[in-house]
Order: structure tokens, then sequence, then C-alpha cells
């Protein structure tokens, strides 16, 4: 089942059309990474999600019910951890979860118990009766999840959770998510592709206002797979004895040699020349595309 | 409901822990003390100075000061009152659209008029406090100095000055949610109140615009009657709902 469905949404700010024809589907499950550079869209899709700003055509779906403008009842499926989540300063994390709780219809106990159990999951507990004021910005978009799931929603939106963060805030980020996976769906907007790789098991690219590539992660990977692979030296004099010796070989850098045509086989036997050469590579690899090159060959289409 | 209190319980808690209610309450209590005692401090700091104004050749008779003097100087006061607080809470919408602290509020299914409503009831309520507050200061100081503590018409005066009050905060928070800047829900609010200051200048509508209600010393001192308020006082009643409304069409409108 699917939990997100965006069928041909449009959405133009004055002049501007920022979306059009966007459809989407997020499974049950999953982790979808929604990938876009700045200004494609991505925060403005999610508001609409969100019943934050109103969508100029299409239809949007949360758990089979439709969202519209203003207070929509599907909120009650959705967590959501804005970019740069604000707090009330001079509450303390316990206290605004339970107003969080509070107002999302979480009975009083059934909040003070699920906060609990969040600031745990998020590594806030020692600081749960600290006042917010004093945060940093990890502290805060660790807060900002646990707020979005204090209700236990179906889906769980973030948008670029680890976008500001250093590398040790945003591998906590992508922790938590990974914990959370198995009661939640997640829907992540970033433009970080390794965050992507490390986490997401479905992506979609959202470019020129529609979505240019979307699928299982592995999939979009073999079907733009390329074949052949690279062999790569410490020293270019290695690299070049190699090359005259060995078939179909290109120089793609000093030390790097790349068969673009290359099988398995033709990788195999370049592997016993290796060893009857006396040659120790310093990696020979099959060539697989990165996300980032996907994405930029999408991106240009 | 329960949204509500729990929307309430935090705008309290923002007043008591940011210190705003504690600066107001202070600040309400001294202007509560002030005007007593600066009608009573009249005649002592003008005799210290008789001597040299008298080398000067003006010579001070006899000062009667009794607690009209005090109520001269409580509805003197009373618009800068009202400046301090409608100063203090001209932010209250703006800080929370610049921040995004609504966001994560509204997007756990609360309705945009439960937060204008509980901001309306917090800011009512604390500005209640703080006139009433200053009243009774004024009052008890003025029954403990002067035995004619309780002129005539002091009850419609005080209501009507504090009618101008509720007028002049529901008009500032119908500003405040429309606009995310504090200082054009000032502004705005000050613009209304000088458009109808000008007004009431017109002998036909002075009674029934609310600057009238801050006349309230001519109650007591019997140049206006009990009749020359009341068509000021339902009006501002009327517009203060009208305003309440918008502030909630305000927040409605806002895109986040």
């Amino acid at each position: 089942m699917d939990i997100l469905e965006l069928t041909n949404v449009e959405k133009r700010f004055g002049e501007r059309t920022v979306l059009k024809d966007l459809t989407l589907r997020v499974p049950e499950g999953a982790i979808y990474g929604f990938i876009g550079e700045n200004g494609a869209g991505k925060t403005t899709t999610m508001k609409m999600i969100l019943g934050l700003l109103a969508a100029d055509g299409g239809e949007i779906r949360v758990c089979g019910e439709k969202v519209s403008y203003g207070q929509t009842r599907t909120n009650r499926f959705v967590g959501y951890l804005p970019d740069v989540p604000e707090f009330y300063g001079y509450l303390t994390p316990t206290e605004y979860l339970l107003l969080c709780g509070g107002l999302a219809g979480v009975s009083a106990s059934a909040s003070k118990s699920r906060a609990a159990e969040l600031l745990s999951l998020v590594g806030l507990s020692e600081s749960a009766s600290r006042r917010i004021g004093g945060f940093s910005r990890g502290m805060k978009q660790r807060l900002g999840i646990a707020q979005a799931l204090i209700h236990r929603p179906k889906l769980l939106i973030c948008d670029e959770p680890t976008s500001a963060l250093d590398p040790a805030g945003r591998k906590d980020i992508i922790d938590i998510l990974r914990a959370i996976r198995s009661e939640t769906t997640v829907l992540f907007s970033t433009h970080i592709l390794p965050d992507i790789e490390r986490v997401c098991d479905q992506v979609g690219l959202l470019h020129g206002g529609k979505l240019a590539l979307s699928g299982r992660l592995e999939e979009i990977r073999a079907l733009h797979a390329k074949s052949g692979f690279v062999v790569e030296f410490t020293e270019e004099g290695e690299a070049s004895a190699f090359l005259a010796v060995s078939k179909n070989g290109e120089r793609d850098a000093a030390t790097r040699l790349i068969y673009p045509t290359g099988t398995q086989a033709d990788m195999l036997s370049a592997m016993s020349l290796l060893g009857q050469m006396q040659l120790c590579p310093l990696k020979i690899e099959q060539r697989e595309p990165s996300l980032e090159s996907l994405f930029m060959e999408a991106a240009a289409e | 409901m329960k949204q509500l209190l729990l929307l309430l319980q935090k705008e309290l808690t923002e007043l008591l822990r940011t210190k705003k209610a504690l600066v107001l309450v202070i600040v309400f209590a001294i202007f509560g003390i002030m005007n007593p005692a600066l009608a009573k401090l009249t005649p002592w700091m003008l005799s210290l100075m008789g001597s040299t104004l008298s080398e000067q050749g003006i010579t001070i008779g006899a000062i009667s000061v009794n607690a009209l003097t005090a109520w001269t100087q409580y509805y003197k006061n009373l618009l800068m009152e009202y400046i301090v607080i409608l100063a203090v809470f001209s932010g209250i919408f703006a800080q929370e659209y610049q921040r995004g602290t609504l966001i994560n509020l509204l997007t756990k299914g609360v309705s945009r008029e439960k937060v204008a409503i509980s901001k309306l009831l917090a800011v009512l309520l604390c500005g209640s406090v703080c006139y009433w507050l200053t009243f009774s200061v004024t009052l008890a100081y003025s029954a403990y100095f002067w035995e004619n503590a309780l002129p005539a018409g002091i009850w419609l005066g005080a209501i009507s000055a504090y009618m101008l009050g509720v007028w002049l905060l529901t008009l500032e928070l119908a500003f405040a949610s429309a606009f995310s800047s504090g200082m054009a829900a000032l502004l705005g609010t000050g613009g209304v109140f000088v458009v109808c200051y000008a007004l009431s200048m017109l002998p036909a509508l002075t009674r029934f615009l609310p600057p009238r209600l801050s006349e309230g010393l001519s109650l007591l001192t019997g140049t206006l009657a009990s009749g020359d308020f009341l068509p000021a006082l339902f009006l501002s009643l009327a517009l203060s709902l009208v305003q309440g409304a918008l502030c909630l069409a305000g927040i409605r409108r806002k895109q986040l």
C-alpha cells in the first residue's frame, strides 16, 4: 500500500511554476530519498503534503485520505521535521514534547512515557530538564525528530534533516532514521547524496517541476549500470607496463586504467595477468555508476 | 478545548519565564504608586523650592491636595501605560511567524484559530491584571492618604479606561496576526488611534469614539455625565469583538 500519493500536482508562485505534473508514490515501510537541487521545490512539495500550502492542481493523499489546505485531518498520520526546527527556548524538551503530544491528541500519561522513550532514542535524555534555549543545532535537530514522532505517525517527513549538520551530527540523524524504520515510513529530502546511499531504499529526483528519476535505488543503479572495470596503480610506470600487455584498455588518469568493454571473464584474466607480472594494484573494481553521475545525467535530460 | 488550554498554558508560561509578566507587574505597580505619591509629594517639593522661587518673585499660596489630584495623575498616565503594554505584546505573532515555531504545532493538527484565541486570551488576561493592579494600588493609597477616596463616577471611569485598553489590545492583535513584523502591528494600532483621536474632535462623534474613554477624570469632576460615556463604551466593546474576529482571520490567511 502507498502511504503517500501525489498525482499530477502543480504549484505556481505568481508567474513562476515550481511544480508541474508531479506524481510520486511512497510505499509503506520505505525510506524515500527525495532529491533535488536547491530551489527545485522539495520544501514546497512537503508543505503541500502538510496542508501548509495550497496546491494549484492535482491531488495529494496520505494513507488514502485527501489532503486539504489549512487544517487537514491527514496530519494525524504525519510527523514533520522542518529543515531548521524552531522551538520555544523557555521550555524544556520534556515540556515541549508534552505540549506537542497533548496537541496531537495523545493522552497525558501516554505522552509522558512516549516523551521519555523518544528523548532516549534521540540521545537527549540527559538534557531533558534543561531549557531548549541553550541547545546546539544538532540537539535541536534531534529534538525535532522526537517532536515529529510523538504521536507515532505513519509517515515521517524530514526536510533536509542533515544539511546543516557536521558529519557526526549527520550520522546521528541517519542512525535515528534507520532505527525508526520498522514503525514509520520516511520521506526524506536532501541534496547530500551519500546520506541517501546510507539510508534510503527508494529515491526520487525532483527536477524541472517533476520526478526526473524514481524507483528502488538498486533498480536505478542496475538500469544505468555501466560495463567494464577499472584498475588503479600506485605508480605511473606500473600502469604503463600493464596497459602495454592488456587488451582494450584506456588510460583514464596517470595511474588509472579503464576497460570500458571488459566482461567479468576479462576482469578475471586481468587479475591473473597482474599476478604473473607481480604487479600489485591499488585497486581493481567493477564500474558502478555513482548516484551523483546518475542524477547529473537525469537532470541533464 | 484541551488544545486551547494547552496553548494558553504555553502562552502564560512564556510570559512568566521570559520575565515579561514580572516586568509588567513591577512597572504597573510603580505607575499605581506614583499616582498618589506624586500628588502627596507635590506640596512638599514646592515648599522645598519655595525659598528659591520667592527670590525670583514667585510666591506659592496654599496648595490643597486631595484624592482628585491622584486620579488626575492616574488618567494622565493611562496612555503611557497602554503604550508600554502594546510595545510588550507587539511581537506576539511576529516572533512565531519569523522563527517558524508555529509549524511544529500546526502540523500536529491544531487549528490556527485556536492559536490566535490563546494569544488573545493571554494578552487580555495579562493586560487586565496590569490595569486593575494600577487601579487598585492607586485606590488603596488614595484611601490611605485621603478620606474622600471614592469620588462619584470612579467605577464607570475605571471601566471606561479599561475598555479603552481592551480595544487597543485587540486592535493590536488584529494587526499582529496579519503582519510578520511587530513594528507594523504597533504602527497600525497607533495609526488607527490617531485617526480616531482626530475624528473625536468633531463634536458629533466625540461621544461614540474610543478616545472618549480616556476622559474618566471628567466623570470625577462632574464635567461629563455617564451618558456621555456609554455610547463609546458599547462601540468599543463591539469593535473589540470585530477586531478579535479579524485577528482569527489574519492568522487563517497567513502563509507560513
